[in-house]
């Protein structure tokens, strides 16, 4: 009952405080207590109008800053907010900025410019982009044997040169780099994994933020290629059962073995789908044109075969007026607007001449054609950095 | 004041509590009325609200207007408690359609008041801890403030600016972005 009882007694204290005050308010929004305008402010409609509000006044400003209050803002609100996407463009000096329809943000749509990126008179190539992740964007700028990167927030202009990987030799070292970092991932906290291949061998760079590369300790005996993105972890196979998982959020690394699939291991037979639940599958076929995929899903620590069908793919694409073709493997890449469960595929003629992709749903095992300029519109969303940052004015208290 | 319309006859049988406002006017309203307000409702679990209940923050313009919220909100809940055994479900839902549009429309013309008055309910909704009330009232506010800028804001609500032009820069230099 004691129990019971206590917190209602604080309730009723806080209201006796509430009336020694006296409460006619004259019109004045200065009258209204505390927690009253921290309602008012929880109930703004946008996360522009809030950074508005908190910029009227020091009372304002002290209750919106404070983290708590930022907490109950994010849940009430859905945030971070997306505030469009950027492509990269063969037409324009830089990637492009698309807001869909309605305008999701008041923000003005010049904020998204990146005019700020630094130009070099010499270097006549263009900046762009690799990866992104909430309101961060990493990008590359490639010219004859130099190779620069470069991690930036649009909306509030700062950015990051990272600092080539030179060899001993002095020669810059090339590979596929990722953006990594958690939900709330900012200027200050992002990570660059970087991927180098090369004579049969792998090295992985990691870069953090406001600090320099450092070496990552893998089997660099082995040439690790990338199977694929979950919404968690990046994959790299070795080629036959090994498997190395990064995790998104915490950059951390983590091998395991994939489970024998009674077909070779080759790293085009297998691939990394999101399953429906979020979880990652690993797809293995056997490359034929009616052959068998199988699917396999972890189920506490191990990798059970969730799914194992025989897929006539050159009858379930018979619909598609594909050219004749004889081969075909999977696709892999990040992103891109993969949709959850499918998978990117291409055929080959036995002269290893392209021809045309269309993805696989895992679940159903549906075949839906992918346009021809597939893999130049991969889109890389951004959204309006979350928490703001408001160490304006708010420090000293 | 202390006419409860039909619908609460049973309840104002079962007990009215008598509220007295800062300029000492009575007002009389049911328990199923007075309780929307948690400050009353404990007064009345600790059986303290005998001889009426001072409330010597809120005039009697202001209380006038918050028993008139408390009376249409205590309806609606005893409207969706006591009509569903006497409607098959697609009717009591029809029936509370209707019901909650009533109450929509009610909460519109109840906020239609003058800003100073506005101000007085929100203290009062947060004094006597009336949930909706203070929703409704804060929601008006912060509509108010939609699309408008740090100056349009502090124009509206006579907020005097005591940042220094240093601070001011400082902070738009920080979220330009939001700012144009």
């Amino acid at each position: 009952m004691d129990v019971a009882m206590s917190p209602r007694r604080r309730k009723r204290r806080r209201n006796q405080n509430r009336s020694a005050r006296g409460l006619r308010s004259c019109g004045a929004i200065d009258a209204i207590p505390d927690d009253a305008l921290e309602l008012i402010l929880l109930l703004l409609d946008s996360q522009v109008s809030l950074l508005r509000a908190a910029s009227t006044c020091k009372r304002w400003r002290r209750i919106a800053a404070g983290d708590a209050f930022l907490r109950r803002f994010s849940s009430l609100h859905e945030l971070p907010v997306v505030a469009g996407s950027y492509h990269n463009s063969l037409l324009h000096a830089r990637p492009r900025f698309v807001e869909p329809s309605p305008r999701p943000t008041d923000v003005d749509r010049g904020h998204f410019s990146l005019d700020f990126l630094p130009d070099n008179s010499i270097i006549q190539t263009r900046w762009s982009i690799i990866d992104s992740k909430e309101s961060i964007l990493l990008l590359e700028r490639e010219d004859k044997g130099t190779w620069d990167l470069i991690v930036c927030e649009p909306l509030t202009r700062r950015h990051e040169v990272i600092p080539p990987i030179l060899t001993e030799s002095g020669c810059y070292l090339r590979g596929q780099a990722f953006l990594l970092g958690g939900s709330g991932i900012g200027m200050s906290n992002f990570r660059v994994l970087c991927w180098v291949l090369g004579g049969g061998r792998t090295q992985a760079f990691m870069f953090t933020a406001g600090a320099s590369w450092c070496s990552m300790s893998i089997d660099s005996r082995k040439r690790y290629d990338l199977i694929g993105s979950a919404d968690r972890a990046l994959y790299w196979h070795d080629g036959d059962r090994t498997v190395i998982a990064v995790d998104k959020a915490t950059a951390e690394f983590s091998y395991f073995l994939l489970p024998p699939g009674g077909f070779g291991m080759s790293t085009e037979k297998i691939a990394v789908a999101v399953g429906s639940d979020g979880e990652p599958r690993f797809v293995l076929s056997d490359g034929r044109a009616n052959g068998i995929l199988k699917v396999f899903a972890t189920a506490g620590g191990e990798w059970v075969l969730q799914l194992e069908k025989s897929i006539q793919l050159r009858a379930a694409t018979a619909t598609l007026h594909l050219p004749r073709w004889e081969r075909w493997c999977f696709i892999h890449g990040v992103g891109g607007g993969q949709s959850t469960g499918t998978l990117r595929v291409q055929t080959y003629t036995a002269g290893f001449k392209r021809l045309r992709k269309f993805s696989i749903d895992i679940e159903t095992m549906k075949v839906e054609s992918l346009p021809d300029m597939y893999m130049h519109r991969r889109t890389y969303p951004t959204m309006l950095p979350w928490p703001p940052s408001m160490h304006a004015c708010t420090s000293d208290n | 004041m202390a006419s409860a319309g039909s619908g609460d006859e049973k309840a104002a049988a079962a007990a009215m509590i008598t509220l007295i406002s800062s300029d000492n006017e009575k007002f009389e309203v049911t328990e199923a009325t007075a309780t929307l307000s948690q400050t009353i409702r404990h007064m009345i679990e600790d059986g303290c609200t005998d001889g009426g209940v001072p409330l010597p923050n809120v005039t009697s313009k202001i209380l006038a207007r918050v028993i008139e919220y408390c009376k249409k909100h205590a309806t609606a809940a005893a409207g969706e408690e006591g009509s569903s055994s006497s409607f098959s479900d697609a009717a009591f839902l029809e029936v509370d359609r209707a019901f909650l549009e009533e109450l929509e429309e009610f909460d519109d013309a109840f906020l239609e008041v003058d800003r100073a008055t506005l101000f007085d309910l929100i203290l009062a909704a947060n004094y006597l801890d009336i949930k909706g009330l203070l929703n409704l009232t804060c929601q008006k506010v912060a509509d108010s403030v939609k699309g408008k800028t740090p100056e349009q804001i502090r124009e509206m609500y006579n907020i005097v600016n005591d940042l220094t032009p240093e601070e001011e820069a400082e902070i738009r230099r920080e979220t330009q972005w939001a700012f144009e």
